[in-house]
């Protein structure tokens, strides 16, 4: 039986064609597989260049079925090493549209996979103003609003 | 450009909800958006840091644990905490936690964690935690638990982490266990003086099970587990000391990783189903008789036993499916240990009709060795993928191991040697 092939139309144009267990890690995409087969689906706020993303994560995480052979563990392994190397290599920029395809799409994994890419990258910030620099935040405050600011939050901090 | 600041709220809440809470608390600064979302956020984790040396690494300087977390709650103003961590609060008193976590049970908390660094301390967790219907995920570690009421419920927890924890009584840990019906994950790692001679295990919805006694507790505190769920589907043991009674088969077990130094070998009789198994035994093991691997595709066996290679013909002999066989060396081994192969009389089934993948880490190149080497390469006739990863600190000895076995299999084996 051959697969069943469905194509995706990001919202400049770009189609990909992927198979049924890609569809399926999208739970906003799954309910096309009784209808779509054979036609285009349009996704209509993510661009090709980051549906080009999205899928490459999901061709990557489809579950094999099975498999004695190897150690359960070891092949997770594997699977959280690719995702590391796919997450980092993004800049920040791209990694928050994925977040916003992510999140239309609601593919879980993907999700809290770039989630967790900008929290540590906000986790790793010395302080406010390292975070502003690395997330470019422009602050709205002028200076004695930001000092008042500061002021409030000595409850927390040295 | 700011283009984080173009995602709606919720988004930026969600990202929050990965960042640890001091550094969630300084984001408030960033700009005039930016300051209710911290309160919004469903997740509270704290840290102590103020035992790092390095400045450096102290990023954020928080005042007290205490004052933060305090400070923290009073001001939160999500209505469901989903997750609340505490960890290493060694400097927060037990009255203290104990308020914090009844807030975070009133809150709905869903995953709760308390955990200390290096001594033991006194909490006293508050009845209704142990009545919460919310909690699913829970994490105690190096706690000392003062009570455990007598009814306790908890209707939604499916993983339970109980690492170096003391209790009042063998009956606070059964207590603990028992009342969790839809319990799937269970560790439990024993410490020295935790008041439990018996731990008894008798969930019948638990999948995975991990158990690490490394203590060494004079009898009758020796530690005794006794584990009686029938769906197990992996179980992880590493017992150096105490012992372990498997009650019943555990039909559905597809891996197993099993270290021990005790005398635990027929803890294998329950082991018939099992897919996966990587074991370690004790040196006086000897493998039970008559029972048969049926299912087993997977072994890996650690080498460190002076009669590891009677363990390996044994194994093979009662595997009769194996499909990939790994040989590696975890423990410290003495340099002139007295190892001999003894050649089974038949081949073993497995050998001649299914091996597919061998892997050898940490080979050595002793003759005994070689000798288990050539053996499984020239019997294996169905192999595909055969690697010796040889472990020496000279390169030259280990391409001189490689190449000895290469040559003395050359023409016997069914596929290529490769070096890992």
């Amino acid at each position: 039986m051959t697969k069943e092939m469905f194509t995706l139309k990001s919202s400049d144009g770009f189609l990909f064609v992927v198979d049924e267990a890609v569809v399926h890690q999208s739970v906003t995409l799954s309910p096309m597989v009784q209808d779509c087969a054979g036609r285009e689906y349009p996704i209509n706020n993510v661009t090709g260049k980051i549906l080009n993303l999205v899928v490459e994560y999901c061709k990557n995480h489809v579950v094999v079925d099975g498999g004695d052979s190897s150690s359960s563990s070891s092949s997770g392994d594997a699977l959280k090493k690719w995702d590391d190397e796919f997450i980092t290599q993004m800049d920040l920029s791209t990694v928050y549209d994925l977040i916003m395809a992510a999140n239309y799409l609601i593919i879980k994994g993907l999700f809290d996979l770039a989630c967790q890419r900008v929290a540590d990258e906000i986790a790793a910030c010395k302080d406010h103003e390292e975070i502003r620099a690395t997330l470019g935040i422009v602050s709205d405050y002028t200076a004695e609003e930001e000092a008042e600011v500061l002021k409030e939050n000595e409850w927390a901090f040295d | 450009m700011d283009r984080l600041t173009q995602l709606p709220d919720d988004l930026l809440i969600k990202i929050l909800s990965f960042v640890p809470t001091k550094g969630v608390v300084a984001t408030s600064i960033l700009s005039k958006r930016w300051l209710p979302l911290w309160t919004l956020v469903p997740s509270l984790v704290f840290e102590d840091f103020s035992e790092e040396e390095d400045e450096e690494i102290n990023e954020i300087h928080v005042r007290s644990l205490s004052q933060f977390v305090s400070g923290t709650l009073l001001l939160h103003k999500a209505t469901v905490l989903e997750r609340f961590h505490l960890n290493s609060a060694s400097e927060c008193s037990a009255w203290e936690i104990g308020l914090w976590v009844k807030i975070a049970v009133d809150r709905f908390v869903r995953d709760l964690k308390i955990s200390f660094c290096y001594d033991h301390f006194l909490v006293n967790l508050p009845s209704r935690l142990f009545r919460c219907e919310t909690l699913e995920t829970l994490q105690l570690r190096m706690v000392i638990l003062s009570g455990v009421p007598c009814r306790l419920s908890f209707p939604s927890l499916t993983k339970l982490r109980l690492l170096s924890v003391k209790y009042s009584d063998d009956e606070s840990f059964s207590r603990l266990v028992s009342n969790c019906p839809i319990l799937e994950d269970l560790v439990v790692e024993t410490c020295h003086g935790d008041n439990v001679a018996t731990f008894t295990v008798n969930l019948p919805s638990l999948q995975s099970l991990s158990v690490r006694n490394t203590v060494r507790e004079s009898p009758p505190d020796d530690h005794l587990f006794v584990i009686h769920s029938q769906s197990l589907k992996q179980l992880n043991i590493v017992d150096y000391f105490g012992e372990l009674k498997l009650i019943g088969n555990l039909p559905k077990l597809v891996e197993a990783n099993l270290q021990s130094m005790s005398y635990h070998t027929n803890v294998l009789e329950s082991f018939t189903f099992v897919r996966r198994l990587y074991v370690c035994l004790d040196g006086e093991a000897q493998y039970p008789r008559g029972t048969v691997l049926f299912q087993l595709v997977r072994l890996e066996l650690c080498s460190c036993i002076d009669s590891w290679t009677d363990m390996l013909v044994s194994l093979l002999q009662h595997s009769p499916k194996l499909q990939a066989l790994k040989l590696v060396l975890k423990h410290w081994v003495l340099v002139d240990r007295k190892v001999r192969w003894m050649q089974p009389r038949r081949v073993p089934e497995c050998l001649l009709l299914h091996l597919k993948t061998f892997e050898w880490s940490d080979y050595e190149g002793t003759k005994v060795e070689k000798e288990v080497a050539i053996y499984i390469l020239k019997n294996a006739k169905l192999l595909v993928s055969a690697t010796i990863y040889p472990f020496s600190v000279s390169l030259v000895r280990k391409h001189q191991m490689f190449k000895e076995l290469e040559i003395a299999t050359r023409s016997l084996r069914a596929c290529e040697l490769t070096m890992g």
